[in-house]
């Protein structure tokens, strides 16, 4: 198991490299329990929301240009 | 019972072809405007078929979409009616004159398109000298405005080491900024779309970013062909990949009034035209965009039909899938087959 995780993360630091990542960074970057988790809720309220109102629910939403209010929307508490 | 209907509620409307730069990745192959382009009639028309459609966002692009002396018609229209709009656009036009007419617009965005982290890459790109300067100008005047900005920066060999030099640039200015692959479409050349590695490195470089810094300090995502389900990085996007949205929830609309589902998609995805039919014959008509309405899993693409994602996904972006492979349904830039490939060996 962890010679399989240090594989991975030799991987992703030879890969962060190139855009001048370093190590820590790059093992920062991969997804945690609270991403799974905040992802899935999204999904779930996308599949929930798509099933009551239209086909899609409001994906298309963010088909285009993202906005600095789409930021504000979805991650409000961060601002 | 419940009849659900489809609803395009984000439209990406190419005004003109016309274009006053040359990109070497632009999909639609931008320069002359198309003959026969809507005339303002027939875009205030199309505007008011659209609303009561359920659309609640129209994106203005072209070409480029301020080279049209009526952009600020439709898209003063398009407010009044009480739909969003983003104005998206090369940065060489947005001046003074630009941003007071913008300012009682109130788009929801503004985005302009950065290429490079050094002036002499974007120019190249771009294929006009001093656009770098005259796009940085262009951020500076909707800062100072108080509009709400975006950069799109489209990646391929030629640019995508330079992703930090933009992050640096773009660091706690309140700038949005969307990351998007160039596509193998138009006039791209194949031989410098990014290897399968290079686009892993660019969703590792965003998924880093989001970590390191908080969304106030860069807000930066990538844009719906960087995905999907990846089993290392978390969602890069700014929502979970829901599957192709093309004739779903997304509609394209070209400059003659050819209709497909994502303006990305190449011209055998053509619906129909405006011009012969009304827009809510061509989307309310059963065998319109059947290619994503009618999906079923058994037309996945080989790796694809493997993936237990595959019935959400659809295969990933259709424009990458079908300009890469030849088919629908089978995106080879997944970040979760690419992880299968490459490293969790």
């Amino acid at each position: 198991m962890n010679e399989r995780k240090e594989r991975i993360n030799a991987k992703l630091i030879k890969l962060g490299k190139s855009l001048e990542l370093d190590s820590l960074d790059t093992i920062k970057a991969k997804r945690t329990i609270r991403n799974v988790i905040t992802m899935a809720l999204f999904a779930g309220a996308l599949i929930l929301l798509g099933s009551i109102m239209m086909p899609g629910g409001p994906a298309g939403l963010y088909y285009t240009a993202v906005s600095i209010k789409d930021f504000r929307i979805l991650f409000g508490g961060l601002f | 019972m419940l009849i659900k209907k489809y609803k395009p509620i984000s439209v990406v409307w190419e005004t003109t072809l016309n274009c006053n730069m040359n990109c070497m990745h632009c999909g639609s192959s931008a320069g002359t405007q198309r003959t026969k382009e809507l005339t303002t009639n027939e875009g205030l028309d199309l505007c008011k078929d659209l609303n009561e459609l359920g659309t609640k966002i129209i994106s203005l692009m072209g070409g480029e979409a301020l080279l049209r002396k009526d952009w600020n018609i439709f898209a003063n229209n398009i407010r009044d009616l009480g739909m969003n709009v983003t104005v998206m656009s090369n940065g060489w036009l947005i001046n003074e004159k630009t941003i007071s007419e913008l300012i009682k617009i109130e788009p929801y965005a503004v985005s302009v398109s950065i290429d490079g982290g050094k002036a002499k890459t974007h120019d190249t790109i771009r294929g006009l000298e001093g656009s770098f300067y005259r796009c940085i100008k262009s951020l500076e005047l909707l800062i100072k405005a108080n509009l709400p900005a975006t950069v799109i920066t489209t990646v391929h060999k030629q640019n995508f080491k330079e992703l930090p030099l933009l992050r640096d640039f773009l660091l706690n200015k309140g700038i949005a900024w969307q990351i998007q692959m160039a596509n193998a479409v138009g006039r791209f050349p194949k031989n410098l779309i990014l290897s399968k590695e290079e686009f892993y490195s660019v969703a590792l470089f965003i998924a880093s970013c989001r970590k390191k810094y908080s969304i106030k300090e860069l807000p930066i995502m990538g844009a719906h062909n960087f995905g999907y389900h990846s089993k290392i990085l978390p969602d890069i996007m700014v929502l979970p990949w829901m599957g192709c949205q093309a004739g779903i929830t997304a509609l394209g609309i070209q400059s003659n009034g050819g209709i497909k589902g994502c303006l990305s998609l190449p011209d055998e995805f053509i619906e129909g035209n405006i011009l012969n039919n009304k827009i809510s014959d061509i989307w309310n008509n059963p065998n319109s965009f059947s290619y994503n309405r009618n999906f079923k899993k058994e037309e996945l693409g080989e790796k694809c039909k493997e993936c237990k994602y595959g019935n959400r996904c659809k295969g990933g972006c259709l424009t990458v899938s079908s300009s890469l492979t030849g088919k629908n349904h089978s995106d080879p830039y997944c970040l979760r087959l690419i992880e299968k490939e490459m490293i969790v060996i």
